[in-house]
């Protein structure tokens, strides 16, 4: 004798579980954002202080807000390791599948990496006039796909992927602690931090970036090259954590 | 009649080396209250986690609603487990944890929940790290009545709570099961007061089922025979030849008082008073500790 | 009304859907509930003694079978007509095996003549048949 859960008036069964998804991306970035609108704040008020004092002792001769990109990428890593531990097995007591969750945690690691990225483009976009009026020359520590502030595309594509890739390897992490245990997690950690190296080692934008590059004396590929290359390494690194989470048993709480 | 049918076919859950259960099969009706009991450690969490879909079997299998509920959608989201300690993020007010759970739940009721709200005396502005013990327990309740999920399984979810919430749970859940009938399993090892809802019950022990029955048949099949020791002994050795168990035995002086488990009818219990001899019935929670201190595996 | 005693007042010694058919029986024969009174509804039941609503429909269905109650459909449970006199008549036949059978096997255990016994019957007999409720009354607190 087979029953059937009252479905709403309206609604039919597709669109009642697409809610889900929606539901967790909406708390996930609802969390995320409680303490992004301070940080950004912050990281323009710093950014700012720096420019201030620098500039009092000596000329600036290079960009600041190119090192301001560095915190984000850690904390972000910080928020994908916290939010897939917590939200994840909450989800699925709440009737969720693993594959619904996992949907709303790509998704919304996909928009928050957007938003830095564009926090970072008008951050790059808004110095590059600064330093424009004021004469400084706003040259880059490290190779980019952008040529300068006003590079806005490339400048978004990449740090959008950096910023991804620190997520899918918090999220990694993440999901390997609470897979594995505290133990395997541990030493699981250099795996999941692959995908962060990798995206900074094609993008060469870290500070081994260009040492790797220099190191094995390649030149460097073209742009759009190296975005796919990312992608394609993002997808694999990502089906690695579609594996460890999809049918992840929900720790008992006792 | 709605609410999911619960199945299990030769299931064994293992964690690790350990046997959590061990192949065991049965079937809950849909649509009734059922006590599912044990010891601690009987198995009785692990088998609830299966039916929540929090873990897949070791061998064997479970059927809700006549499929298996491992990343099942639509079981899944019909499906509500309610734990002692209470899934909840720390972080998150009371407020919050009801609109989490409401958008989740296809079949959430705010308004009942509202008033469950007001019954336990929750505060929705309190975090939920802040509450007690009881209030986590009384949240647990609220979520898990209010989403009237077709298979809706509390464990141990009383403990907690002192005697004047526990009261508004047992009226609560039976006032709302009246009026949508689903199916429920209550799972603790302590029954005393709650055995009443059940319709049926479901003993785990060891891993193994040691019944799974209607609750009144369970109730009508235990008794305890009292008066002198020989008088006592004699009848009782009757009454095995008939089937029924004896679970064990009590001596003051010269006064012996048996547990027995089986049917007894009519004229035995009027043959028992003809006797001299006292014929009483046990409530479930004595039954219960009884049939799982022996240990003794009752055929049903 | 909500019952004001934590178990409802069922104890541990029968099970209760016997309890509630023993109940029924006790306030129809009392004339507590009379002859084609409705009875309170298997959820109000429940509801009101913290039950499971299936354990009073046991109890409900066992007095049905008796005669005892019987069922308007759609409006709910009601009391037979003929159900005290039922009763009465099951109660008699109850009442050698149930009380005097252990009555005589006590009186014999304490070495109380049965003689004794029936004299004792007979002057109450007689007693019940001359006096009034009052002095019934009178005589209850006398003793």
């Amino acid at each position: 004798m087979s029953t059937t859960t009252p479905i709403r008036p309206g609604l039919g069964s597709g669109l009642r579980l697409a809610r889900a998804e929606v539901v967790i991306t909406r708390r996930l970035l609802n969390e995320m954002w409680k303490v992004t609108r301070w940080l950004w704040p912050a990281g323009v008020l710093v950014a700012v202080i720096v420019g201030i004092a620098i500039s009092s002792v000596s000329p600036i001769t290079q960009s600041i807000w190119e090192n301001a990109g560095q915190w984000p990428r850690w904390w972000l890593f910080a928020m994908a390791i916290a939010l897939v531990a917590t939200h994840l097995p909450v989800a699925v007591l709440h009737g969720v599948t693993r594959r619904a969750a996992i949907r709303a945690v790509t998704l919304s690691g996909v928009l928050v990496s957007m938003a830095w990225a564009a926090f970072m483009v008008c951050g790059h976009v808004v110095e590059q006039f600064i330093y424009d009026r004021l004469g400084w020359p706003d040259v880059l520590d490290t190779p980019h796909l952008f040529r300068d502030g006003y590079d806005v595309l490339p400048m978004f594509a990449e740090y959008t992927l950096i910023f991804l890739a620190y997520v899918i390897s918090g999220g990694l992490i993440g999901g390997f602690y609470y897979r594995f245990g505290w133990f395997r997690g541990t030493l699981l950690i250099p795996g999941g931090l692959l995908p962060a190296v990798a995206i900074e080692g094609l993008l060469s934008t870290g500070w081994y970036g260009a040492g790797l590059q220099q190191g094995l004396s390649v030149s460097r590929p073209s742009a759009p090259v190296l975005v796919v290359a990312s992608i394609v390494v993002l997808s694999l690194a990502w089906q690695v954590l579609y594996l460890v989470l999809r049918d992840v048993q929900i720790a008992n709480k006792k | 009649m709605t609410g999911f049918q619960v199945q299990a076919v030769d299931l064994s859950i293992n964690y690790g080396n350990t046997v959590a259960v061990d192949r065991i099969g049965f079937t809950l009706e849909p649509g009734k209250i059922h006590g599912l009991l044990g010891r601690n450690g009987s198995g009785k969490t692990t088998l609830l986690s299966v039916l929540a879909g929090l873990r897949r079997p070791t061998t064997g299998r479970v059927l809700v609603d006549g499929v298996d509920p491992f990343e099942n959608a639509r079981v899944m989201a019909g499906t509500c487990l309610i734990r002692e300690s209470g899934d909840l993020i720390a972080t998150d007010r009371v407020g919050r944890v009801l609109d989490f759970a409401a958008a989740l739940r296809p079949d959430w009721d705010a308004d009942f929940a509202a008033q469950l709200i007001a019954r336990f005396g929750l505060s929705l502005d309190k975090k939920a790290s802040a509450l007690s013990r009881g209030q986590r327990s009384a949240l647990g309740v609220v979520l898990g009545l209010a989403a009237r999920s077709p298979l809706t399984m509390l464990d141990e979810v009383y403990l907690g709570m002192d005697a004047p919430t526990r009261y508004a749970f047992y009226d609560e859940l039976l006032a709302d099961y009246v009026e949508h009938p689903r199916t429920i399993i209550l799972s603790s090892h302590l029954i005393d007061e709650i055995e009443r809802l059940f319709e049926g019950v479901l003993v785990l022990h060891e891993g193994r089922v040691l019944v799974n029955d209607d609750a009144d048949a369970m109730r009508g099949r235990g008794a305890s025979v009292t008066g002198p020791a020989d008088v006592v002994d004699q009848f009782v050795a009757t009454l095995i030849v008939d089937g029924v168990r004896a679970l064990g035995a009590q001596r003051l002086g010269s006064t012996k008082q048996v547990s027995i488990f089986g049917d007894v009818d009519s004229d035995t219990r009027l043959q028992a008073r003809a006797l001299g001899l006292e014929i009483g019935s046990m409530p479930l929670q004595d039954l219960f500790v009884h049939l799982t201190d022996s240990g003794r595996e009752i055929l049903r | 009304m909500r019952n004001g005693t934590l178990d409802g007042g069922f104890d541990g010694r029968e099970p209760i859907y016997v309890q509630i058919a023993d109940r029924i029986r006790h306030e129809v024969l009392s004339g507590t509930l009379k002859e084609d009174d409705q009875v309170m509804s298997t959820t109000q039941y429940a509801t009101t003694y913290r039950i499971n609503p299936a354990t009073a429909a046991k109890a409900f269905a066992q007095l049905v079978d008796e005669g005892v109650l019987f069922k308007k459909r759609g409006i709910g449970m009601f009391v037979s007509p003929n159900a005290r006199a039922l009763l009465a008549d099951e109660g008699r036949e109850r009442f050698f095996a149930d009380v005097v059978e252990p009555m005589i096997a006590e009186a014999r255990m304490l070495g109380i003549p049965l003689t004794e016994v029936a004299n004792r019957i007979a002057e109450a007999d007689i007693t019940q048949a001359d006096i009034t409720p009052a002095d019934r009354v009178a005589e209850g607190e006398r003793r």
